[in-house]
Order: structure tokens, then C-alpha cells, then sequence
């Protein structure tokens, strides 16, 4: 009997054993990306699978928000716009989160739209008070559902959004939306208390005496008939207030936690392994080269290399299928994971926004982020010298990710830590100085009307190792984007 | 020697003379009330349209357009009724700006008095450009809004009514 009981024991313990070397192979097979059958065992220990849905989501909040006076007669008043960049203003949360319900309202509700093909954007924020939503990517129909957590769609909705306007004070409220193609107009019905504190906000705008607060006006109003070449109708600039505006100083340095003199200590690496890697740090091989700065993590299909000049290079070395490509949110949720890492070693005041969105054609996405410090966009620039007064200067991406449904194939970060300072400088922001350096700097704005200037915007620049940042003028194309400098007083 | 002291004196004193009408001429041509518009040879006026008074209640304008050639000189005056005179309008301590390209952008606000603001744009190569451009429009700029919001909203409703 006691031999029996014995022999049953040595069986559940061989048992035992076999379940758990299964899940230990499992959880290594999944470091190393094989795809194997068990892999969910390895996933589910993976504490990365979580993540924040509504930090994912924030990566596609709008780039920005316009205040727009209007009172459909151009003649008799003088309207104004002022952009809000910050997503951490109140005003910027007020709108947006209102933005967001009269949206759901709207496309969930069944309400059929008025669809038209209104493209003069600038036309129907001026006719009336409105609020312009503009987004650097377009949201398609999948992401929309996501995005707003609309359970039910109702039919003729719009097929994307890249622009958004609400003209509160239009009958009882109007919501546009543009996909590019059409105009859906959607009814509102905004009650008395939120227009009186719309009404606030504006009068608070129009009565300012902040200096620093930039009147814009979009070039319709300037040349009704397009007599300002090169410039697309609805680009906002700044003609009225001072010639010369405040903006806030900001330095930049390599991250602490990824500098090293000469070499990395075994401590430092520990560290950046923790926060690069997380769990799957002791599956990756090391390689610390003491020649140029840099550390090497590695396992047979993954590689990630970090030196002390704060550039970070990953690459998936197995191939991947067409299949693979997914849906652009996973791509962003994917990305996002990776962004959360590399957030926790520049550890500054700056956040990331999303800034270009590339369908790669073979299954893959390619991400492009940009740095943002206090609302303002940052410009990593390389300056060509091209044997005149004033070089080219060409704008990079700070961080372009290539990726699917599958993981991150590959990743250039350029890993900054940003500093705001509570000191401003005073820099020349008047319209009419810009299209000047412009022509002077770039042959394609030189008696050459093609060359349409789509968005144009205030970012800091990052140029060379030169820790002092200058504010630039960003002027988007619909290929290209230049980068024009800005004189301070 | 005495002579000489009195000559030299003398000298300075009409040079010193002198050097005060030089520099009231630098301060610009002076335009009286009758000064006529020409025609647009330098700058293309996009805001306000030429020939059309703009009624408005804001309390500043803002006046547009674009370069036809390359280094001009802007100036704006604001006509002085009590005067019959223009005088010179400064903006930002400058009252005069000098454009080098053509196809560029100048536009400015200027505040305006209540009543009729009649402004004058002159575009010229410079202080001897004999034939500089001279752009006229008249601003009305009207107090009472809220009569005409009423008038508005009157006719608004009687028209409902029919």
C-alpha cells in the first residue's frame, strides 16, 4: 500500500515536471518569435501585451484646434484665428471632448448628413463663429469606430476624417466632417449653457492683450482671387499684431540614462535592458562596443542598437508575409508599446504625436513621429550645402517605425530629452518676411506657381549637436516639407 | 581772424539751417487732400477692393496685397480732414517698408477712428520716384452694431411673416 502510494507520487511529480519544462520551452520559444502553436502561454506572461487604449488613442487627438471668428460678412468684420496645439489646455480638452460626443451623436444616430463637395474650408469657418479640427492622419471608417467607441454605425457616413468644424451658432449647431472627398454636414443640438461657454472662450481670444498670443488669418482673406501665389487658401498666417512674437526657450541633451563618456558600465546596461526590453531582458545577447559608444541587445531574429548620441536602431531580422500586415490600429498599438519604452528612458517634458502614416506596399506600415513640447512640434533638420548664401535644409522624422499586426519590423529613434524654459525669445513671425526667405532659400517658390504650400506651422529645430534650439517655419507640400529659419529681434 | 570766425560761424549756422529742411524732406512727400489715386504699377491691392468704401465695425483693418516688383518702398497715410493734409501712419515704430521681392505679401492693420478713415497706400522705387503709385479707399467704420442687429433681426422676422 505504502509502495503504491509512493509510486502515485513519483507519477503526479513527473507529471508536474513535464507541464512545466512544456511552458518554460513555450515562454523561450516565444522570445525568440518562432511562432510555435503554444506561443499564448509566453504572451500571456508578457506584462507588454497591456496597454494604456487611451494613450493609443491620444496619438491621433488633432494636431491642432482653430478658433475662428466669422460672421459671414468679410466686409464689415475683421476675424481672427488662433491655434491651440497643447492637448493639455483646457480649452483644447473642452472642445475636443464635445467634438467627440456631437461626432458620436452624429454618425451612431442614424441621422442621414447633408454630403456636398464644400473644399473652400476657409469659406465656411469664416461664415460663422466655428472650431476647426485638424488631424495630421486620416482616420478611416475602421480607426473611427475604435477611435470613438461607436457601437453601431448607421449608413452613409463618411469614409475617413482628416478635418472636422463645428459651427456652434449655426441654426442649432452644425458638425462638418471632411474625408478628403466630400463634406457630410450632421445637425446639432447645442444647448444654451455650452454656448455661453464657447461664447466665453471666444471673447476671452478676441479681448486678449497676450502679445504672445498669435492672431492668424488664412490667406483667402488676404487674396480672395488667389493673388498670393504658392500658398493654398486655407494656410493660416500671421499679418496681424506684432511683426515680432514670444516664443518659449527650449534646450535639448542625450537622455541621462543612455550617456556614456566612453563606454557603458554593466549598470547602465542593466538598466536600459530593464526598461528597453522588460521580461524578455536574459533572452537577448549583449554586445558592448567601448570603439564608438554603443550597446548591441541580440537573439537570433532580433537586434537593437543603442548609442550614447541617443540614436536607438531596431530590426527584425525573419521575414514577414503579406498577411501579416493587419489593421492600422494594431500597427499603432504596437507602436505604442515601443513608444512607452523609449518614453521611460528620455524621461523629459515632451510627448510624441503621430505625424505621417506611409501603407507600405508589402505588409508592413511605416509611423512617423514627431517630438511635441508644450504644443510646439519638433523638427530634426540637416542643413546641404549647396554652394549658396542660403543652404537647404531638410527636415527628418524623430522617430520612424515600421510596423504590423505582428510586432515592430523595424525603428529609427532619434531618443532626445527636451527642456522647456520659463525665458522667451522675441522672433519675426510676420507673413511677408517668411515668403522671402522662402524664395531666397528654395529655387521651387521662385516665379514657379506649382509648388503649393499645404500646412504651414511653428515647430522648434534640432540641428547638429548644438544644445540651443531655434523656432523654424515648417511649410508642408504635398511631397515634401521645408524648413525656413526665423529671425529673432 | 575775427573775419574769419564770423565767416565760419556764418557757415555753420546756414548749414545747420540747411540740414534742418534736408531731413523734413526725408520725412516724406506731403500729400494734400486732393491727391489722386493712380493706377496699380507696383503693388496689387487685394484688401479692400480698388474703388469700393468698406463699411465695417471692427476696430482695426487690415489692408493686403502683393508686390508686383522688386524693391519697393510702402507707405501708408491716413488723411487728416481738419488738416486737408495725409499724414504718415506708423506701425511698430516704422512708418515706411521696404519690399525687395516681388510676388510678396504686405499687409497691415491699422486701427481706425470712428467714422470715415480715408487711407492712402503709395508704393514707390524710393524717395526719387518721381511717379510713385497712389492707392486710395475709403473705410467707414461704423459704432452701432447692435442697431443694425436689430434692424436686422426686424426684417428677418417680417419677412418670416409674409
Amino acid at each position: 500500500m505504502r509502495n503504491l502510494s509512493w509510486e502515485r507520487l513519483k507519477f503526479y511529480l513527473l507529471i508536474a515536471l513535464i507541464m512545466t519544462s512544456i511552458i518554460q520551452v513555450g515562454i523561450l520559444w516565444t522570445y525568440q518569435d518562432y511562432g510555435f502553436p503554444i506561443n499564448f502561454l509566453g504572451r500571456k506572461s508578457n506584462a507588454d501585451s497591456k496597454y494604456d487604449e487611451k494613450a493609443v488613442k491620444g496619438l491621433l487627438d488633432p494636431f491642432r484646434i482653430i478658433i475662428s471668428e466669422g460672421s459671414g460678412d468679410l466686409e464689415k468684420d475683421e476675424p481672427s484665428q488662433w491655434i491651440i496645439t497643447d492637448n493639455k489646455e483646457a480649452d483644447y480638452i473642452k472642445f475636443w471632448e464635445d467634438a467627440k460626443n456631437y461626432l458620436v451623436e452624429s454618425v451612431s444616430a442614424g441621422q442621414k448628413p447633408a454630403v456636398s463637395e464644400i473644399k473652400d474650408w476657409s469659406s465656411l469657418a469664416l461664415a460663422e463663429k466655428t472650431i476647426i479640427f485638424d488631424f495630421k492622419t486620416k482616420i478611416n471608417q475602421d480607426l473611427l469606430q475604435w477611435l470613438f467607441d461607436i457601437k453601431k454605425i448607421s449608413e452613409n457616413i463618411p469614409i475617413g476624417i482628416n478635418k472636422i468644424i463645428v459651427s456652434p451658432w449655426q441654426n442649432t449647431g452644425v458638425l462638418y466632417i471632411s474625408d478628403e472627398i466630400n463634406t457630410y454636414a450632421y445637425s446639432l443640438n447645442i444647448d444654451e449653457k455650452t454656448l455661453e461657454s464657447y461664447d466665453e472662450i471666444f471673447n476671452r481670444y478676441s479681448t486678449s492683450e497676450n502679445k504672445n498670443l498669435r492672431k492668424f488669418t488664412f490667406i483667402k482673406f488676404l487674396s480672395p482671387n488667389g493673388e498670393i501665389k504658392n500658398f493654398d487658401e486655407d494656410v493660416l498666417v500671421v499679418v496681424k499684431g506684432g511683426q515680432y512674437s514670444g516664443i518659449k526657450d527650449v534646450s535639448w541633451a542625450f537622455p541621462d540614462s543612455i550617456r556614456a563618456e566612453k563606454a557603458y558600465s554593466q549598470h547602465q546596461v542593466d538598466e536600459i535592458a530593464n526598461v528597453l526590453l522588460g521580461a524578455e531582458k536574459d533572452g537577448y545577447d549583449r554586445n558592448i562596443n567601448s570603439s564608438d559608444s554603443s550597446i548591441e541587445f541580440k537573439t537570433q531574429n532580433k537586434i537593437y542598437k543603442l548609442n550614447s548620441e541617443g540614436n536607438l536602431e531596431y530590426k527584425f531580422l525573419t521575414d514577414f508575409q503579406e498577411t501579416d500586415k493587419g489593421d492600422l490600429k494594431s500597427a499603432l498599438i504596437n507602436s505604442y508599446k515601443l513608444l512607452t519604452r523609449i518614453k521611460s528612458l528620455v524621461s523629459a517634458d515632451s510627448e510624441v504625436y503621430l505625424s505621417k502614416v506611409i501603407e507600405n506596399a508589402r505588409g508592413s506600415y511605416t509611423l512617423k513621429f514627431d517630438y511635441i513640447v508644450d504644443g510646439t512640434p519638433v523638427v530634426f533638420t540637416t542643413v546641404e550645402d549647396n554652394g549658396k548664401d542660403k543652404p537647404v535644409i531638410t527636415a527628418e522624422p524623430g522617430i520612424t517605425i515600421e510596423v504590423n499586426k505582428k510586432g515592430i519590423i523595424s525603428c529609427m529613434a532619434k531618443m532626445r530629452k527636451f527642456s522647456r524654459s520659463k525665458s522667451e525669445g522675441l522672433y519675426n513671425v510676420y507673413f511677408g518676411d517668411l515668403q522671402v526667405e522662402l524664395k531666397k532659400r528654395y529655387e521651387e517658390f521662385q516665379d514657379n506657381e506649382e509648388t503649393m504650400v499645404k500646412d504651414l506651422r511653428i515647430s522648434y529645430n534640432v540641428n547638429g549637436s548644438t544644445a540651443e534650439i531655434k523656432p523654424v517655419w515648417v511649410l508642408d507640400t504635398l511631397d515634401k516639407s521645408y524648413v525656413v529659419p526665423m529671425h529673432s529681434k | 581772424m575775427v573775419k574769419k570766425i564770423c565767416f565760419m560761424l556764418v557757415f555753420v549756422i546756414i548749414f545747420t539751417l540747411c540740414s534742418f529742411s534736408a531731413f523734413a524732406g526725408s520725412e516724406g512727400t506731403v500729400f494734400d487732400s486732393d491727391t489722386k489715386a493712380t493706377k496699380e504699377k507696383y503693388f496689387n491691392i487685394t484688401k479692400p477692393e480698388e474703388g469700393k468704401t468698406v463699411f465695417t465695425y471692427s476696430k482695426s483693418y487690415t489692408i493686403s496685397g502683393v508686390t508686383k516688383v522688386d524693391n519697393i518702398v510702402i507707405e501708408l497715410y491716413r488723411l487728416n480732414e481738419e488738416k486737408k493734409q495725409y499724414e504718415k501712419v506708423t506701425i511698430e515704430e516704422k512708418s515706411s517698408w521696404l519690399i525687395e521681392d516681388s510676388g510678396i505679401n504686405f499687409a497691415k492693420e491699422i486701427d481706425l477712428k470712428e467714422g470715415k478713415n480715408i487711407i492712402m497706400l503709395v508704393a514707390s522705387k524710393g524717395s526719387d520716384d518721381k511717379e510713385p503709385q497712389r492707392s486710395i479707399f475709403e473705410i467707414k467704420r461704423d459704432k452701432q452694431k447692435w442697431m443694425d442687429a436689430i434692424k436686422n433681426t426686424l426684417m428677418d422676422f417680417f419677412s418670416d411673416k409674409k
